[in-house]
Parts: structure tokens; C-alpha cells; sequence
């Protein structure tokens, strides 16, 4: 049945060469049937039947549209069911694959498989009647025509006229040089007047929107195509980087600029290009650079270290060219799930003020790259084949490319992806699969997607210690248990008699502080023991690499990650009431009115009377007696103890608060579950007691004494802990909000600020949602709190801003923490307790000690980030489970609006502890006031009043007119607004989305309601606190470090989940709207919370 | 390459041929004079030049066996045989692959009982690529075995088929091979007795579409043979006309 062979050439751009010719053969048959219904000549027209295929039918004319016609009127084709009897030719398909319109051609293929359509692809190519032979001038033209003359022949006996229907003039264009007869050519818009003169007004409106387009295809032939795409390809890739002499003279003579550059991905209204931000602190002289657009960030990826050119003002305005998208179908194709997840991400932000505007600049270099592995997921494109786009999970990362074969393997999945190398001339960077994580929506596995995104580890398998270091583990059984041995218990000062107790939450395993406190007799002795975990943890050991890797225990809502092995820190070191434990002790001599007269640091031996957790401490200190659970004969000198460590503790704290110490706000979010189901059946805010904040400033206290005495052993080497003062303009926000409420906040020093906050905690005391929030701004506006070697600055810069301490460090978490532990080793090296002789080398180092604080607070910065990302996705099962997964369709809940976007609210919703955005206008700008503003009812959350106007944003308000014919009697005004710390309702839900998790967004139901009923539960969760602590709660202290540790212990139970934001750094000091967007991007839902003990 | 679809609607492939239909085949014996049997081979673009020595004496000592002959392939593939000129070592495990199948392939079907202490030489060359490659270098090895005059239990003709939109689709050509989702499995067989020299599959098939697919591919062995004997005959004609 084949017929003659001929070839069949086309252009392609090769992987290595640039244009390369593939030769393909085509064999020409006889037996292609014409899909006529009526026609008795082919026989094959039965298949096509039997095929499900359409035929032509024998009213009307046939309709030949040529690829000028397809290419750029597919829309008026596939839409206009009037158009019927179309017959699509190979070569047009075959000229539209040429230019890779997978799109197109879909189209065409859904026309001809319409029965209503009674329209064909007509094999022209390989049909020995029709075929045109390649060499041709005006090939496809011919092509058509040629097939446009068969059909006219072969169909003649039956009156059928045919009409090629094409783009160009019918009379003097290109077909009247081979016209064929009884063929009639008839340019498109012709023909429509002349037969659908219905269909013109969707003719003009393409013809319009596809003016400029390369949408006609035929403009080209197919070799120019290539050529051209070869050539645009080389000009508009992206420019190759400088040499690296290049570089250096350019930095050397100041005209480029070397940093960090973040990348923000296009998403939302505001931003759509790629944005470049290089955070040079703000300054002046040294503005933060922008970057905009693809062309001039140059392939820089976030993190990078990149070469700048800075912009003249001239070149600003001609150099925001972009490159054009790239027209390969699945590069161009953006799913639309990815971008509404992107657009709740980014939000948008308002530009709060533009005085200090960002110098625009280009990338010329990078000169270091920040590729780690990627987690990501597979844009699946529907063609198959083996080149991917990997979509990682961070969304300021690019999509990668990758190439693998079993799609089908990784579709829905986690994995892995590392970047191999961007070359200019490709869109994307290029990468390689490494391994699969798990599928999306798994629990074990997203836990796995934190912690390989956050670095800490490739899976949760991969954080079981090794038999390495359990080797060196002490042994301890229940048979068998430790005991001190002989030899330390000589060496050690014994405190076994003295009365030790430890406060921890419920059910805590590691307890790694216990406390003390007695009167003696020119006053008292206050003695804060910790558990010395450097007496195990020998310098070099494998359990001591390890624990300096990890650097701290992480801890995930529901589940934790130690940083020394259980049996060290459940039980040797853990202080465990009546058992004999090692410690290192700060004792200190206070007189009468609290000042330190004396101060012992060394290692002892202690024996805790007592482990008691924090509700039945709180219940000795407020004078109860007969409390559960603990021994009656002990009770009243326990009772006693806490009652004057209470005492000394408050003038302690009130002290620091003179000075200048800041109360910043700290919600944790704890969630509760369900033994059987492992559903979360509970998330509430933490209470607080004030014996909470008593061991957090005997901690406090510790920590301040230990700093200076390591600092005096060791000038240049000592492990500090420094919260440095923040630049007054990042207030500028909290400013802003609180005049909204007739506060002035002044920020010039911690004294000023924390008078001011205390201010509006006394004006707004029914509100404390207001105060929560205003905390949580300033704690936003703070630097974090980081380690430092004391040599690497000035003694000036040793400050810690948010407690008011001259010197401060961590000294009282060694089994969670392990600056702690050097620490303790530096003291104990300070006061000639060690047990190494090696160790005062190493840890007198300055070098060792200050690129160790550099991997410390790296390491505290991710496993902060993965403890609220573990909190994220927590909240958002939690929301998944109350809505869709409990039937109900509305999660209602009271929040207040924590700020103002350009198109709609963030609200924080305190019960819940989560952050959300408020979308009031959609992409396209369209205003979507919920029905339920008025109704109040959350079921009309989802319908929107129309007609609304006048949607005008500032810093401090938003306001929305309704339309006329609205009543709005309940609100009393045809203006709605909304303002920062307005008490609003919102209705929870989450974004579905097969990629990732997902994402919790708001929608309003309505204004402040009511005295709503969650509000109410809200508030009665809030606990009583004791007058004085509630005025002056501390800002930091090691008690709520501690606290977290031992409480996320029972893991099995409850959890606690600490969010926090202080640990981050808040880029960027100017408040343009770039950097603030990249703030919250970054911060996402979470950074109300301010940790304390980070501080 | 092509993201169009490899079979249309109306079941026509990309080159224009049906689901069941094979390539264009010719092929000559005796191409080569310095050869003891060569041919040259063409099934569709996929263009094959085969070179036979032996049975004679092996190189090192090492390779013969006292009952039976060694055979030995090697196969190459010409730089220009793809549009992208592309130079492969000898080393390449691809090669060595349907190398190591052809040699497997013969072993059986040649009569080495016939030649002991001696070597076959089996030389194939790729000169240009387009799907098929395993099929096509069996194939001209049997032909170019025949004319070396060795002997052998029967022809071997191999043929792939496929699989393609719930299509068993036969003789696949580089387009088609090269889209991942098209299984491709190379049958070669033995006509007479219709035993299975090779079957050796790449992606995955069900196991309820195997036996349709292979039954194509057998098919398409059949009509292989029907080329492969008429182009001995051939070959023989020439021969004698010269002997005569």
C-alpha cells in the first residue's frame, strides 16, 4: 500500500548546535479517504466511522482555512459553531507543529473530533494526490491549494463547492500565481461578510488582539522561523557575565558593587517581573539596589553573591525591557493553580513611603552561588517526553529544568532537585533529580519537606544518632542506673543537702535547670543549677560533632529533633528529682535589698528535691496548700523558697524594665491531638503564669552573670549573646498604626519604646489583641538577637536591646543548645573546673569561637524557620480538618487587621494564632466585598456586592464605597473602612492545590461583630495575670527557652509550637515597598510571634 | 523532537505509513569484495553495512574452542549517522549492548558445531540512524551470514514493535522510539520453526497487551524473511550468472 517515499525536512534548534536539520521520510499512500458522507469513491471513509471520526457533510461549501487562517483565527474557528465542513490540511498542522503550537493544534484536533462540526484533518502530506513537493517556493500555500483543488475534483459530480479561505487579498495575493480550478479563494473577512456577517464583530476583536503577534505564521517560511528564533534566542539571552578581571577592577574602582541579592518571583498585581533586592543596611550612601526584570537580574538566584552595575537615571528608564516569553508552549504555560497560590503568597504590599528609593542595577557577575538541593514538585506539561520544569516548593527559587524519564514516578510528589547550571541562552536553570521525598499531602513527608528545605536534614531518618556516639553514651538502665562515680563526687562542691527544686511544664523528660533559694543571714542565696552536659560531651567526641552540627534541638509541632542523645538528655544529665546529678551552679550572695554581693560559679553535685511543674508552683506561690501531687512534708519549705525566689525575682525584673528591658509579645500556639486518630483536636494559645516568669529571670540573672564572667576570662573569645538596636524607621509602621488609635510611639531608645507599649497596654487592657499586635510590630521592627565572639566588635556593641543587659549569653539550655555548652565550657575553663586539658584551647580561640556563632546562628535561623513552617502547615491541617474534613464550610473566626495592602487586609486571628491575607480586590481589580459585610451571615461570604467603588488604600486605611441601592443602615455610612487594629470576622480556608501544602487564606464575613462568641472563649483563655507582671512581662529570658524544651517532651500529648520572628533578619531598614514585600514573603503568616528567649 | 501525535485519529503515523505497516526494506548481499559475506541493509532510514569474516582461525589462541566456533561482534556507529554529528567510543555501553544481543542471537542460530577451533567475525555499521537499530543489524547479519556461506539452523529476522494509544504499532522509527511513553520491543525469530531467537523490550507494557504486540512484531518478522530470501536468491542469481 505505500506508495513513493519522499523526505520531509525541518529545522530545529539541536541540544549542542544551534540549528540543525532533521530529515524525516514520509511515505505517500493512495488510500486517504476524502470524510465525504455522500462520497461512494472511498472506501476508507467507512474507518473513519468506525473510528468515531466526523465526515464531512454535503450541505454547504467546504471550507479550506490555510495556516495564516489557523494560526492566528483558531479562536473564531473553534468558537463559531456556524462555521462547519472545515477541512484542516496535514501541512497546515504539520507548519503549526513547526513553531510549536501545541496549542493551535489541540485546537484543531478538538474542531475535527466534534460530530457537530462535521469538520476534517485532511492527511494531505502523505496522500500521493495532494502532496507538494518540499522544494517549492511558497510551499504551504500550494499545499492547501493543491488539497483545496482535489476536493474540488474529486467531489465535483456532486455540485461541492470548496473555498480556501486565507488571509491574503483574494484577487492579486500569492494564490493567483498557482490558482487551481473550481477552487475559490476568499480572504477571511470577505467571506464572513458575504456568509456570516454574525460572526465580523468576533473577527474584528481578534484581528485587533493578534495585530502585533507573530500569531500569523505564514510570515515566515520555516528555515527563516528557525533561523530567527536562533537569532532571537542569541540576542535576547541573557548577557554572559564579566571576566573575573573585569570584575575586580570594576569593585576596585567602584563602579560595580559586590552583595546578597534576594529574588522574588513574579506574582500579584504589583510585581510582574522578576525582582532583584541587594540589602546594603539602607543607608544614605549606600542605598539597597533593585533589580527588575529577568534580562537585568542576569540569572542571579536568591542568595547568590553578585557583581552589580548600578543604573544612571537615564539607563533606568530605557532598561525595563524584559525578555520576551518564550513561545515554547510549555515554558509559556502557567498553570493557574500555581499563580492564585503565589498570588495569596506574595500578598501585596503598599509602599508605606518612597523617600528613600532603591538605585536600580544590573547583574554582571556572580560570583558566588548559593544553589542548595531544592525541594520541588513537577509542572507536568501534557506533551510527555523527558524535560520537565521542577516547581520549587521556595518560591523565590526558579522553576528548574530537569530531565526524567518516569514522569509518572514523581507526578504528585516531593523530590529533590539540585541545580546543575544556567546557561545564557536558556529561561531557566538547568538541574538534575535526585531522589523522591514522598508524595504531597503526607504528613511524614512534609515534615521531610522542612527539613531538607530548612538544611537540617536530608530526612527525619537521617537524625538518629550514630553508633559512633551512642558508643561514648554512659550506661544506664533501669536495673542498673547511673550513679555519680567516686572520683567527681570528691572533686565536685555537694549541694545534696541544700533544698534544689526544678519547674518545668507537665510531664518534661529533660530537665536542665533546677533552682534554689534560701535566707541566710546578711540576706539570701540564690543558686541557679544546670545540668552539666559538657561533663559528657567531650570536645572532639562524635557526640560533640554531631551536636555542634545540628546546633540545636528542633522542634516541630509535633515532634522534635534532639541535638544530644535521649539518654544523656532524658536521663544522666536531666536534673530528676531525688537522684544525684552533676551541675554547674551560679550561686550568688544577695543582701537584703537584692544586690549581688558575691558570686560562685563552678561544678557541683546536686540532688533535686523536687520536680515540680509550673501549675503547681504557681499554686505554692499563691498561698495554696495541700497542692497534687506533691509531698505534704515538703510543701512548706518549697512553699517558702518560691514565695522569696518570687520576691527577689519581681525586683530583679523591674529593675531590668527601668533600665530599659521590653516587653514584646509572645504567642504560642499549641496544639493538642487526638491519641487515637492523631488528629489535631485542639490549637490554643499558651497561657501564661507568672511563675513562668519568675525562672525566666533567675535565667535571665544566670546567663547575665555567666557572660561576664567568661568575658573577663576570656577578652576576645567569649561566646556573647547581643540583640542590637534597631534603626527608629523600621518603627515606622507601629508609628503609623498606633496613631491610628491616638498613641504616640516614640522608638529612640528600649526605655522610650517600652514606656510607649506600656502606655497602650494600660489604654487598651480590654483589648489585648491590640497590645498582642502592637507588641508583635515592634518585635517585627527588631533586629534578631544573635552570638558573637566578643573579639569580632567593640565592647559597645555587646548591648542585648531587648532585655537592657550590657552582657548576656546562653548558659542555662546545654542539652537543647550548644553555644550553652561551650559556654559552660568557657566558664568552667574560666573558674578551673575542666575536665579537658584541650578544651581551653579550643574554646579560647577567637577564631574557632566566631566562625562557630556564625554556624549557630545559621542553625538557630532554620530550625526557627522549620518550627514555623511545621506550625504552618499544622494550622492549615487544622483548617483542611475543620472544613472540608468535618463537612462544614465555614470556619468562623474574630481576628483584627494587622495591616493594609493595596488590595485587601492582613488579619491576625488570635485564636488561632495565625496570620492570614483578606483578598477585598481580585487580580484584575475588581472589588469583592462580601454580601456578608451586610447580612453578617458567613454563608453570604461568597457572594459579593456589585457596583462597589472608590477603593482607596493608605498606610493607615482602607475604605470601600458601597454602591447606592445598598442598604447599609447597619453600618451607618455608604463608606466602609477599614483600619489597623479593627476587630473584624473572617472565615478560614485553604487554597487547593496538588503541589503543596496548603496555604490558609481569609475571606471577611463581616465588621467587627458583637462580642462574637470566640472572642469571649479568646479571652477567658487569656490567663489572670498579677498586675505588676502583666505591665512589666519580660521580653526574654531563658525560663521560656526552657519551658518549650521540656514541654515539647511529650510530643506524644501535647505539643507546643513556637513561632517566631525576631531570629530573622528584618532586611532592609528603608520601608519601600520591595523590602517589605520580601519581609513578609518571607515571614509569611508567622511573624506575630515573638520569641522570647530568642532574645 | 515532534510533540504532535505519533498516531492521528484517523491512524495515520507521523511518516505517513498505518499502525501495521513496516518501513520500505532494501537490501543486497555481497557489497563487499574483501568480505567473505557482507550486505547493506536499509529499512526505512536506517541504513546498515555488514561485513562477515570466517570461519577462520582465531586471533589469540585463548578464544578457541576445541567443539565449537567463537562468534564475535562488533558494531559501530558512523559519526554522521544523526543530524548532530556525534562521535562514540568504543567503549559505549549502548554499543556494546545490541552487540552483545547480536552475538547472542547468533550463537544460537549459527551452526558453530559445524567450525570448532575457529572464529566469526560479524563487522556491522551504523551509517544512519533512524529507529530500529537492533532489528535492522540482525537482519543484515543474517543476510550477510547467508552469503558467507555459513551455516545456519535458519534466517533470524527481527522486527520491533510498539505500542502507542492502545495501538500495537509495528516497525517504529526515531520519532516514535524516542518518546518515552512508546514501549519497543525487538522480536527476532527464527521463520521455519517460528522459535524466538530475541525478545528484548524497553519501557514498560502491560502484560495483557504483550502477546498483541508480539504477534505484530512475528508478523512483521514474516514479511522481513519473504525480503531477506528474495534477496539471497538474488545474490545466488548474480553468482551464477557470473559462474556460468
Amino acid at each position: 500500500m505505500l506508495g513513493t517515499r519522499t523526505e520531509n525536512v525541518a529545522f530545529r534548534r539541536g541540544k549542542r548546535q544551534g540549528l540543525m536539520m532533521s530529515v524525516t521520510e514520509r511515505y505517500l499512500r493512495q488510500d486517504i479517504p476524502c470524510a465525504h458522507k455522500s462520497c461512494q469513491q472511498c472506501p476508507q471513509n467507512n474507518g473513519l466511522a468506525q473510528r468515531g471520526l466526523p465526515q464531512l457533510s454535503d450541505s454547504g461549501m467546504i471550507l479550506t482555512p490555510d495556516a495564516s487562517v489557523v494560526s492566528r483565527y483558531i479562536e473564531l474557528l473553534e468558537h463559531s459553531q456556524a462555521l462547519v465542513n472545515l477541512v484542516f490540511c496535514q501541512s497546515v498542522v504539520d507548519a503549526l507543529d513547526r513553531r510549536n503550537r501545541t496549542r493551535t493544534i489541540r485546537n484543531v484536533r478538538g474542531i475535527a473530533a466534534d460530530p457537530r462540526r462535521t469538520s476534517v484533518v485532511f492527511a494531505n502530506e502523505v496522500f500521493d494526490q495532494t502532496h507538494v513537493d518540499a522544494a517549492l517556493p511558497n510551499r504551504d500555500s500550494r499545499a492547501a491549494m493543491r488539497a483545496a483543488a482535489w476536493y474540488k475534483e474529486h467531489l465535483d459530480g456532486a455540485g461541492q463547492r470548496v473555498v480556501l479561505l486565507t488571509l491574503k487579498a483574494s484577487k492579486s495575493g500569492q494564490y493567483a500565481d498557482y490558482r487551481q480550478p473550481g477552487v475559490e479563494v476568499w480572504q477571511l473577512a470577505e467571506f464572513l461578510g458575504e456568509f456570516h456577517p454574525a460572526l465580523i464583530e468576533h473577527y474584528a476583536s481578534i484581528a485587533e488582539s493578534t495585530k502585533d503577534g507573530d500569531m500569523d505564521i505564514t510570515e515566515m517560511t520555516p528555515a527563516e522561523y528557525a533561523q530567527a528564533r536562533l537569532l532571537a534566542k542569541a540576542q535576547s539571552g541573557y548577557p554572559s557575565h564579566l571576566s573575573p578581571s573585569e570584575i575586580e577592577d570594576g569593585l576596585r574602582s567602584g563602579l560595580l558593587v559586590r552583595g546578597n541579592i534576594r529574588v522574588l518571583q513574579p506574582g500579584g498585581a504589583m510585581r510582574t517581573e522578576s525582582q532583584g533586592i541587594i540589602d546594603r543596611g539602607g543607608a544614605a550612601d549606600t542605598p539597597d539596589i533593585l533589580i527588575v526584570g529577568r534580562t537585568a537580574l542576569n540569572r542571579a538566584c536568591t542568595g547568590d553573591t553578585v557583581i552589580v552595575r548600578l543604573l544612571t537615571r537615564a539607563e533606568e528608564n530605557v532598561d525595563s525591557r524584559d525578555l520576551a516569553a518564550d513561545p515554547d508552549s510549555d515554558e509559556a504555560e502557567d498553570d493557574n493553580e500555581a499563580q492564585a497560590v503565589e498570588q495569596i503568597d506574595a500578598g501585596e504590599e503598599t509602599s508605606l513611603d518612597n523617600t528613600r528609593k532603591p538605585v536600580r542595577g544590573v547583574v554582571v557577575g556572580v560570583a558566588e552561588r548559593k544553589w542548595r538541593p531544592f525541594v520541588a514538585t513537577l509542572q507536568l506539561d501534557e506533551a510527555g517526553g523527558s524535560r520537565h520544569l521542577a516547581v520549587p516548593v521556595d518560591s523565590s527559587v526558579p522553576k528548574i529544568r530537569i530531565h526524567y524519564m518516569d514522569t509518572a514516578a514523581i507526578a504528585g510528589k516531593y523530590f529533590v532537585v539540585a541545580i546543575d547550571e544556567w546557561p545564557a541562552d536558556s529561561q531557566y536553570p538547568q538541574g538534575h533529580f535526585v531522589r523522591v521525598i514522598g508524595p504531597v499531602g503526607n504528613l511524614d513527608t512534609e515534615v521531610d519537606v522542612i527539613l531538607v528545605e530548612r538544611q537540617i536534614a536530608v530526612s527525619q531518618s537521617a537524625l538518629k544518632f550514630s553508633l559512633a556516639s551512642m558508643r561514648e553514651m554512659p550506661i544506664s538502665t533501669t536495673q542498673c542506673p547511673w550513679s555519680p562515680s567516686a572520683e567527681e563526687v570528691a572533686r565536685r562542691r555537694d549541694l545534696r543537702d541544700s533544698l534544689i527544686f526544678s519547674i518545668d511544664p507537665k510531664g518534661s523528660q529533660d530537665i536542665d535547670d533546677a533552682v534554689s533559694m534560701r535566707k541566710t543571714a546578711s540576706g539570701y542565696e540564690l543558686g541557679v543549677h544546670i545540668a552539666d552536659v559538657s561533663q559528657f560531651v567531650l570536645p572532639g567526641s562524635a557526640t560533640d560533632t554531631e551536636a555542634m552540627a545540628r546546633g540545636t534541638t528542633v522542634y516541630l509541632a509535633d515532634r522534635r529533633f534532639n541535638m544530644i542523645p535521649e539518654i544523656l538528655s532524658e536521663q544522666i544529665c536531666s536534673l530528676r528529682g531525688l537522684t544525684d546529678r552533676y551541675a554547674v551552679s551560679v550561686i550568688w550572695d544577695l543582701d537584703r535589698e537584692y544586690n549581688a554581693t558575691g558570686v560562685w560559679f563552678g561544678r557541683t553535685l546536686i540532688r533535686s528535691a523536687c520536680e515540680m511543674y509550673y501549675e503547681q508552683a504557681q499554686a505554692l506561690l499563691d498561698g495554696a496548700t495541700k497542692v497534687e501531687g506533691l509531698d505534704p512534708k515538703l510543701e512548706a519549705s518549697l512553699s517558702g523558697s518560691i514565695v522569696e525566689l518570687a520576691k527577689a525575682m519581681r525586683v530583679l525584673r523591674q529593675r531590668r524594665y527601668e533600665a530599659g528591658a521590653l516587653e514584646l509579645a509572645s504567642t504560642e500556639i499549641k496544639f493538642t491531638f487526638d491519641k487515637e486518630s492523631g488528629a489535631i483536636s485542639e490549637l490554643l494559645p499558651k497561657s501564661s503564669l507568672e511563675i513562668h516568669r519568675v525562672i525566666e529571670e533567675a535565667m535571665v540573672f544566670a546567663n547575665a552573670a555567666v557572660a561576664r564572667r567568661i568575658h573577663e576570662k576570656f577578652p576576645g573569645a567569649a561566646l556573647l549573646r547581643r540583640h542590637r538596636s534597631p534603626d527608629s524607621e523600621r518603627f515606622a509602621r507601629l508609628v503609623d498604626a498606633a496613631r491610628t488609635k491616638g498613641f504616640d510611639v516614640d522608638c529612640s531608645s528600649n526605655a522610650a519604646l517600652a514606656d510607649s507599649l506600656r502606655r497602650i497596654t494600660q489604654a487598651s487592657a480590654g483589648d489585648p489583641d491590640v497590645v498582642f499586635l502592637a507588641k508583635s510590630m515592634a518585635t517585627l521592627a527588631m533586629q534578631e538577637a544573635e552570638y558573637f565572639a566578643t573579639g569580632d566588635c567593640g565592647s559597645d556593641q555587646y548591648l542585648h536591646y531587648g532585655l537592657a543587659l550590657g552582657f548576656y549569653t546562653h548558659f542555662t539550655s546545654p542539652i537543647r543548645r550548644y553555644a550553652d555548652i561551650i559556654v559552660h565550657r568557657q566558664l568552667l575553663e574560666a573558674v578551673a573546673a575542666s575536665n579537658s586539658e584541650l578544651q581551653g584551647v579550643v574554646v579560647g580561640s577567637q577564631k574557632w569561637v566566631s566562625d562557630t556563632t556564625g554556624k549557630l546562628n545559621e542553625r538557630n535561623r532554620q530550625s526557627k524557620r522549620a518550627q514555623r513552617e511545621s506550625t504552618e502547615l499544622f494550622q492549615s491541617r487544622y483548617v483542611v480538618q475543620r472544613t472540608v474534613g468535618s463537612g462544614q464550610e465555614h470556619l468562623v473566626a474574630e481576628g483584627v487587621v494587622a495591616e493594609i495592602r493595596t488590595n485587601g487586609l492582613i488579619v491576625y486571628v488570635p485564636k488561632f494564632g495565625l496570620r492570614g491575607p483578606v483578598h477585598l480586590r481580585d487580580s484584575s481589580g475588581q472589588i469583592k466585598l462580601p454580601l456578608s459585610v451586610l447580612s453578617g451571615n458567613e454563608r453570604d461570604s461568597d457572594s459579593f456586592i456589585e457596583g462597589c467603588s472608590e477603593f482607596t488604600v493608605d498606610t493607615k486605611q482602607l475604605s470601600i464605597r458601597l454602591p447606592m441601592n445598598v442598604p447599609v443602615f447597619q453600618l451607618g455610612s455608604q463608606v466602609l473602612r477599614f483600619s489597623v487594629f479593627d476587630h473584624v470576622r473572617v472565615s478560614l480556608r485553604v487554597l487547593e492545590t496538588k503541589r503543596r501544602r496548603p496555604p490558609v487564606y481569609l475571606t471577611l464575613v463581616s465588621r467587627a461583630s458583637s462580642k462574637a462568641n470566640d472572642m469571649r472563649a479568646y479571652r477567658s483563655t487569656l490567663p489572670s495575670l498579677d498586675k505588676t507582671f502583666r505591665i512589666s512581662a519580660a521580653a526574654g529570658s531563658a525560663g521560656s527557652a526552657r519551658k518549650e524544651a521540656s514541654e515539647a517532651e511529650n510530643a506524644t500529648s501535647s505539643v507546643s509550637s513556637r513561632t517566631t520572628v525576631n531570629e530573622r533578619p528584618i532586611v532592609g531598614k528603608s520601608s519601600d515597598a520591595y523590602t517589605v514585600l520580601q519581609k513578609f514573603g518571607e515571614m509569611s503568616l508567622f511573624e506575630t510571634h515573638c520569641d522570647v528567649q530568642t532574645l | 523532537m515532534s510533540r504532535q501525535e505519533l498516531l492521528s485519529p484517523e491512524g495515520l503515523r507521523v511518516d505517513g505509513r498505518r499502525a501495521n505497516e513496516l518501513r520500505r526494506i532494501s537490501c543486497r548481499a555481497s557489497v563487499l569484495n574483501s568480505a567473505d559475506g557482507s550486505s547493506y541493509y536499509e529499512q526505512g532510514n536506517t541504513k546498515v553495512l555488514v561485513a562477515v569474516y570466517g570461519p577462520r582461525e582465531p586471533r589469540t589462541k585463548s578464544l578457541a574452542q576445541h567443539d565449537h566456533a567463537a562468534v564475535n561482534v562488533e558494531f559501530n556507529v558512523a559519526p554522521f549517522s544523526t543530524s548532530e554529528r556525534r562521535k562514540r567510543s568504543k567503549g559505549d555501553k549502548r554499543l556494546l549492548e545490541i552487540a552483545s544481543f547480536v552475538k547472542q542471537t547468533f550463537q544460537g542460530a549459527i551452526q558453530t558445531a559445524v567450525y570448532p577451533r575457529s572464529q566469526i567475525d560479524i563487522y556491522i555499521h551504523l551509517l544512519q540512524h533512524d529507529g530500529g537499530t537492533l532489528e535492522t543489524c540482525i537482519n543484515a547479519a543474517t543476510l550477510a551470514l547467508v552469503d558467507a556461506g555459513i551455516s545456519m539452523v535458519d534466517y533470524v529476522c527481527a522486527c520491533t514493535a510498539g505500542f502507542i494509544d492502545e495501538t500495537p504499532v509495528l516497525d517504529l522509527n526515531f520519532v516514535e522510539e524516542s518518546s518515552i511513553e512508546t514501549p519497543d520491543l525487538t522480536v527476532a525469530v527464527l521463520p521455519r520453526s517460528g522459535n524466538i531467537a530475541l525478545l528484548q523490550m524497553e519501557s514498560r507494557l502491560h502484560s495483557s497487551k504483550l502477546e498483541d504486540v508480539l504477534e505484530l512484531a512475528t508478523e512483521g518478522c514474516k514479511h522481513i524473511h519473504k525480503k531477506l530470501d528474495q534477496a539471497v536468491l538474488e545474490a545466488a542469481n548474480e553468482l551464477a550468472k557470473k559462474l556460468s
